[in-house]
């Protein structure tokens, strides 16, 4: 066992992996932590520290309500975290399962699930958030479903491509002719095949959903204030952006190295793989 | 879709006949609509035990025949009788008919989860003696098939395929992708196996030079036709098509030579 | 001797380890001579013909020994010089006649490549050449086929149209690497009897890489048995056969089924 986790922690070790990894599992600790404990409260105000400098009390400085910005940054790399999270995971899920259908069935079935993909497709994913937020109004669990939702086609349609490919190979045959049924095969013969490809879209995936997310906080669409998000932060900031420009820089830093973080990540396993 | 249950469009005359068609015509449509006929009113046997070959070039068919029985093509025509209950079969390339993301040992013991109620120990026994009849150490089974050479993989496949004994055992083109020694093992082991177990097995293959000792009957298919079927020995000696005459001059196989 | 192959040795460096592929394989090729090299997968059957015909990648691998072609080492020549004599003097066919041959580009224009680089020729001169070839490879309906794209012939078809492409700078050695191996059966002794018969005419040495004894068996004059890297007997092709010494030689032609019709 312990052998099986050092051969495997050898294969991942190259340098796009290690400090990929070292940057997410910072984010995700400040996402953790930014759930039960900040330094400073998000949203008590300071008139005296109004765009005051960063120093040693309040390292990233402060807002033009007289905020710590770093708390405020914790609160929203955890809000964009749990958010980019749960948009993969409804998107990956629901585009594993129409993806498996159409690609494994094939057929009329398939058409008409392709097109309708097509169509959701067409809108740019944020666009069509839009729409669905328009819709049911705004908040942090709308945001979520309506990215996840504009989240499906992608998915969707690597899934299909793989399993189109996979239904080809003599493995599935054997399978059907073992007497396994359609959604034995679908699930547990083929699913565990495609779970490389799956990896590194479910990687850049997330990558897209934290910039969707901070996209719409931006807009001020996204999570509502007082909460803070990374977004909206930067929004705000524009108005100092020479009186307070580390109100600007820190939640941008942060955006940038969340998604750096995950992109190495990515490409450090695809590179271990390919090896 | 329900693949090779007994199904029977009709019942043959004699209880020696595990697999029957009359008059099966297939035919496919391609992208512009237009049909080709794959399978032209075949009427042939397979006999309880025997080993059939079945010999041809590309897009003869035969193929398409052994799909046939196997329920995944559906025939336009003709009827057919298949005696077996789930046959099985084994395919041309050994690296892509064995699961690449489970163990062997877990695509052995798939048959009896589907099929059976034997519990987890009793498959992994089960497993273990097969391995040993395909001549496959134990520890094959902890291995995934892309650290096997093509001889375990196919031994595998062959040991999978028996798994449930299986009545009917349909062979495609099972060592064409072999190096030739290997390809020696392992016709020996399918036949030392045949011997056994007692199945009956049809025998797909374009080398007449391997079904002359390792079928029992051989029947030779052109364009969806059967020109010619008989026993290797008085076929190869005088043959009557001048098809087959060609497929054995091709072979290098003339009357009395190596 | 027209090619003589000394002490050649191929090592990989792409892995950890280097790994040797090829170890002091010594032959030599005649004028006219069709030759077997004969072997299992993994036996660097392959990697000897490729280094021959100067294919193997400059980086990543260790040759050494050497491969005498006209007082040339064909090992140490320069790119451009060896440039010079792929196509002209040494030519290849592939097994797989399906992605051998450019799918965007017709028949025609395919066939001449090898004048067009080696040959001054006007374009009349070339075309007409190129489909004498054509018909000299048993291709009915020349005209036709030099206008075509791949995807319009068979595989049979094709395998010749690359061997007339190989053969239209009437070259000394022809590489023939499992030049049948994914053709029907028909199709093969086809095809098989034009090499015989290009031989014969010509006079080209030809290098016939199989691993289907029974073929050898039939064409080549003198035979080499490779396994692992080495080879393990070589000589003539009827002799071995009749008497073989080596051991895994003895499997080899134990592994031809036998058709002995009584």
């Amino acid at each position: 066992m312990l052998q099986s986790i050092r051969k495997t922690l050898k294969k991942y070790n190259n340098f796009f992996f290690n400090v990929g990894m070292i940057i997410t599992l910072v984010f995700f600790v400040l996402a953790v932590v930014g759930c039960f404990y900040t330094p400073y409260n998000t949203t008590e105000m300071n008139v005296a520290l109004k765009n005051s400098s960063p120093a040693l009390a309040h390292i990233f400085g402060c807002d033009n309500y007289g905020r710590d910005i770093f708390s405020r940054v914790m609160e929203g790399i955890r809000n964009t975290f749990f958010i980019s999270f749960f948009t993969v995971m409804i998107g990956s899920l629901a585009g594993i399962v129409i993806g498996a259908i159409s690609g494994y069935y094939g057929g009329k079935l398939d058409e008409i699930l392709m097109r309708i993909n097509d169509v959701m497709f067409a809108f740019p994913s944020v666009l069509l958030a839009l729409v669905i937020i328009s819709l049911f109004g705004s908040g942090t669990m709308v945001v979520t479903l309506a990215l996840g939702i504009a989240f499906i086609p992608s998915f969707a349609r690597i899934v299909r491509s793989e399993y189109k490919k996979q239904a080809a190979l003599d493995y599935v045959q054997s399978a059907k002719l073992m007497g396994a049924k359609d959604i034995r095969v679908i699930f547990v013969h083929i699913l565990p095949n495609i779970l490389p490809v799956l990896v590194s879209s479910v990687m850049i995936g997330f990558n897209n959903a934290v910039l969707a997310e901070a996209g719409l906080s931006y807009l001020g669409i996204g999570v509502q204030p007082p909460e803070a998000s990374l977004g909206r932060m930067l929004s705000e900031a524009q108005s100092y952006l020479f009186s307070a420009p580390w109100y600007a820089l820190f939640p941008g830093l942060a955006i940038v190295f969340m998604v750096l973080g995950f992109s190495m990540l990515a490409e450090g396993i695809s590179a271990a793989k390919s090896r | 879709m329900s693949l090779g249950s007994v199904k029977a469009s009709y019942i043959p005359d004699s209880p020696d006949i595990l697999v029957s068609g009359r008059e099966i015509t297939v035919s496919f449509s391609d992208r512009n609509e237009k049909r080709t006929t794959v399978l032209d009113g075949l009427d042939f046997d397979i006999y309880r035990g025997e080993i059939l070959g079945l010999a041809g070039e590309s897009g003869s068919g035969k193929s398409t025949l052994a799909k046939t029985i196997l329920g995944m093509v559906k025939y336009d025509s003709g009827r057919l009788y298949v005696g077996a209950d789930k046959p099985q079969m084994i395919f041309q390339d050994p690296y892509s008919s064995l699961n690449p993301a489970k163990k062997i040992s877990w695509i052995m013991q798939e048959p009896l989860r589907l099929g059976t109620n034997l519990d987890k120990n009793t498959r992994k026994q089960k497993v273990s003696e097969m391995l040993s009849s395909v001549g496959l150490s134990d520890e094959i089974g902890d291995h995934k098939p892309n650290e096997l050479s093509g001889g375990q993989r196919q031994r595998v496949c062959i040991g999978t395929a028996l798994m449930r004994n299986p009545e009917l055992l349909i062979a495609d083109e099972p060592v064409s992708a072999l190096d030739v020694t290997v390809q020696a093992q392992v016709l020996e082991l399918m036949k030392s196996l045949h011997k056994k177990h007692g199945f009956t097995m049809l025998f797909i293959s374009h080398d007449l030079r391997t079904m002359y000792n390792f079928c029992d009957r051989i029947m030779i298919l052109q364009k969806g036709k059967i020109v010619e079927s008989g026993k290797p020995d008085e076929m190869y000696r005088n043959p009557k098509a001048e098809y087959t005459k060609l497929l054995l001059e091709s072979a290098g196989i003339s009357s009395g030579a190596v | 001797m027209l090619l003589e192959v000394k002490d050649l040795t191929i090592e990989f460096h792409d892995h950890d380890r280097p790994e040797t592929v090829v170890e002091n394989v010594s032959f030599s090729l005649d004028k006219g001579e069709i030759l077997g090299l004969v072997g299992e997968s993994g036996s660097g059957k392959s990697m000897t013909a490729m280094a021959i015909a100067g294919l193997l990648p400059r980086k990543k691998m260790k040759k050494s020994g050497e491969i005498i072609f006209e007082e040339k080492n064909l090992l140490t020549l320069p790119r451009n010089d060896l440039r010079g004599l792929q196509g002209d003097e040494i030519a290849v066919i592939f097994q797989e006649p399906m992605t051998a041959l450019n799918p965007t580009m017709r028949i025609g224009r395919q066939v001449e490549e090898a004048l067009l680089l080696h040959r001054n020729m006007t374009a009349q001169d070339r075309k007409n050449r190129a489909i004498k070839y054509l018909k000299a490879v048993e291709l009915d309906d020349a005209e036709r086929i030099y206008e075509s794209y791949p995807h319009e012939l068979s595989g049979g078809q094709r395998q010749r149209v690359m061997i007339a492409a190989a053969m239209i700078n009437r070259p000394k050695i022809l590489i023939a690497d499992e030049p049948t191996t994914a053709l029907d059966v028909t199709v093969q002794a086809q095809i098989i009897d034009l090499l015989q018969r290009t031989n014969k005419k010509l006079g080209v040495a030809i290098l016939f890489i199989s691993h289907d004894l029974s073929l050898i068996s039939r064409i080549t004059h003198n035979v080499i048995v490779m396994q692992n890297g080495h080879i393990v007997e070589q000589g003539n092709t009827d002799e071995i056969f009749a008497n073989p010494q080596n051991d895994y030689t003895k499997k080899l032609i134990a592994a031809i089924p036998k058709v002995e019709l009584n």
